[in-house]
């Protein structure tokens, strides 16, 4: 979860919903994250602007992880693969019970720390609908 | 005007060896690597100084690891090629080494596909981050596949195991496998716990292990009084990298293209494929595959797993060798194998694994979901 900076508005308060940084292409169109200036991955081309996303989607599908070999990260955790509802799909941890979730959930983007000192991190959490 | 391998003079698999795939061990990777050279070389019936040129598949040894190995065969002075393309390594010095073979530079040539379980893989950042970091690894995104195909074609982690229970009983026959004991359904099931529905023996095991061939064309096969009779034609080779792609689509979408240009450069239906060793590191991959190359519609393997279709015997042998889950993907070596794998069954020389009658083997590896390559073998 380096250089956060790149990916989030990594000075957001603790648990404040979050854009992901990314970018669109000038030339195609193609848009992705996070933000870079090497050249799209679709066209080659380098006219690339930076485009905010907003961290809101569904769930494409998810899996708890119970093996896992970095210190830093113990399992269980959930993963999931997200469409954004910006049309972006991103990979991502989830911060929810896997046995209460399901494919096609509404999820946003909050920001975390994992430890005290940690760098921020993003991740997804089942959205609040309103009334519910 | 490019030109394809079937377009060029004929080339022919005419030797395999392998070094068992074993869990990680003490074992040289010398000594692997010279028992799956000189295997192949005697299964040939030709000299060392028959080969004109050698090309090394490997990606976790360092630096030109093959100079170790054949300098105990002789040291002649003769080309040598490393290549690495991740998983799909051992494939891509398949395909350069038929090219040689193909274009007249080289008579005959060695392919070996060697490497060793290291305690960790390098890994260079590329500066970019993701959100996930290395929260998913290759464990993660295929349990994430898994669940997506599951959700979409209502497919049950029965079902899904029964790829498992399939492999481990083909490798249970196989003497090279790293695997080789039958399981139930619910040893399957009941194993530990990896990510998602996938439990260990639904994993590719990690190990060391060697294959070789030696490939020919007619002038050295005359030359050197090779049986014709045990010589497999290459009938055809593709390859591919990535394309821009949503990652739960990616490793598909790769492989369908790659597929489909190698049976049609082989002029082959996918029905008529006999024998088909795929990347089947964990099962979905063997669903995602299969339905990409076309032998059955998308959503259907299932269904046709369970009545048996890809059994050693039904419609297509897929993984009669065991495939990565059981018979093991020591990195290198896999692809390798792979064309051994088919070379033996198009012989009529698989023994109890023998899938009667085959004709048409096709071979299909991906590398980190990045490069593909398919080859088609006729006998």
């Amino acid at each position: 979860m380096k250089e956060a900076a790149v990916l989030f508005d990594a000075n957001a308060p603790v648990g404040a919903p979050s854009d992901l940084f990314g970018g669109v292409c000038k030339a195609c169109g193609y848009n992705f994250s996070p933000m870079q200036e090497r050249g799209c991955e679709q066209c080659g081309s380098l006219e690339l602007i930076a485009q905010r996303f907003q961290g809101r989607g569904r769930i494409a599908t998810f899996a708890e992880v119970y093996v896992h070999q970095d210190p830093l990260l113990p399992p269980p955790f959930v993963i999931a693969s997200i469409e954004l509802d910006d049309g972006l799909a991103v990979r991502a941890l989830v911060a929810a019970d896997a046995a209460e979730l399901s494919i096609g959930d509404l999820v946003e983007a909050k920001v975390f720390f994992n430890a005290e000192g940690a760098a921020p991190e993003l991740r997804f959490v089942p959205q609040v609908v309103s009334g519910a | 005007m490019m030109r394809s391998l079937s377009s060029l003079r004929p080339v022919y698999v005419v030797g395999i060896g392998w070094h068992k795939y074993q869990n990680p061990s003490p074992t040289s990777y010398v000594d692997l690597g010279l028992k799956a050279v000189r295997d192949a070389l005697k299964d040939a019936c030709i000299p060392w100084s028959a080969v004109d040129s050698s090309y090394l598949g490997t990606c976790l040894l360092g630096m030109a690891p093959g100079r170790p190995i054949l300098r105990h065969l002789g040291a002649l002075g003769k080309p040598l090629l490393h290549i690495d393309n991740a998983s799909a390594s051992g494939s891509a010095a398949f395909r350069h080494a038929c090219i040689e073979v193909g274009a007249g530079i080289s008579d005959a040539c060695l392919v070996l596909g060697i490497d060793k379980a290291p305690s960790k893989v390098p890994w260079v950042e590329t500066g970019l981050p993701t959100l996930a970091g290395n929260a998913i690894t290759p464990l993660g995104h295929f349990a994430l596949l898994t669940a997506q195909y599951q959700h979409e074609f209502g497919v049950s982690n029965e079902t899904m195991a029964k790829v498992a229970v399939k492999n481990h009983r083909n490798a249970s026959k196989n003497p090279n496998a790293q695997r080789q004991q039958e399981r139930t359904l619910e040893e399957i099931l009941s194993g530990r716990k990896i990510a998602g529905s996938l439990t260990a023996l639904q994993c590719t095991p990690i190990g060391d292990g060697a294959a070789a061939v030696i490939i020919a064309s007619e002038d050295a096969i005359k030359r050197y009084a090779i049986d014709a009779s045990r010589a497999v034609r290459v009938a055809a080779s593709a390859a591919a990298s990535e394309m821009p792609s949503d990652p739960l689509k990616a490793d598909a979408n790769l492989s369908a293209p790659t597929i489909g240009k190698a049976l049609a450069e082989a002029g082959v239906k996918p029905s008529s494929v006999d024998v088909f060793e795929l990347h089947d590191a964990f099962p979905v991959e063997e669903f995602l595959y299969a339905e990409a190359s076309g032998i059955c519609p998308p959503g259907h393997y299932g269904h046709l797993l369970e009545e048996g279709a890809f059994d050693i015997g039904g419609q297509c042998a897929v993984s009669a060798s065991g495939g990565l889950i059981a018979m093991g993907h020591p990195t290198g070596p896999t692809g390798v194998g792979q064309i051994g794998e088919l070379t033996m069954q198009l012989r009529g020389e698989a023994g109890s694994r023998q899938h009667k009658g085959a004709v048409t083997g096709l071979a299909h590896m991906v590398g980190v979901g990045a490069v593909c390559y398919a080859h088609v073998l006729q006998r």
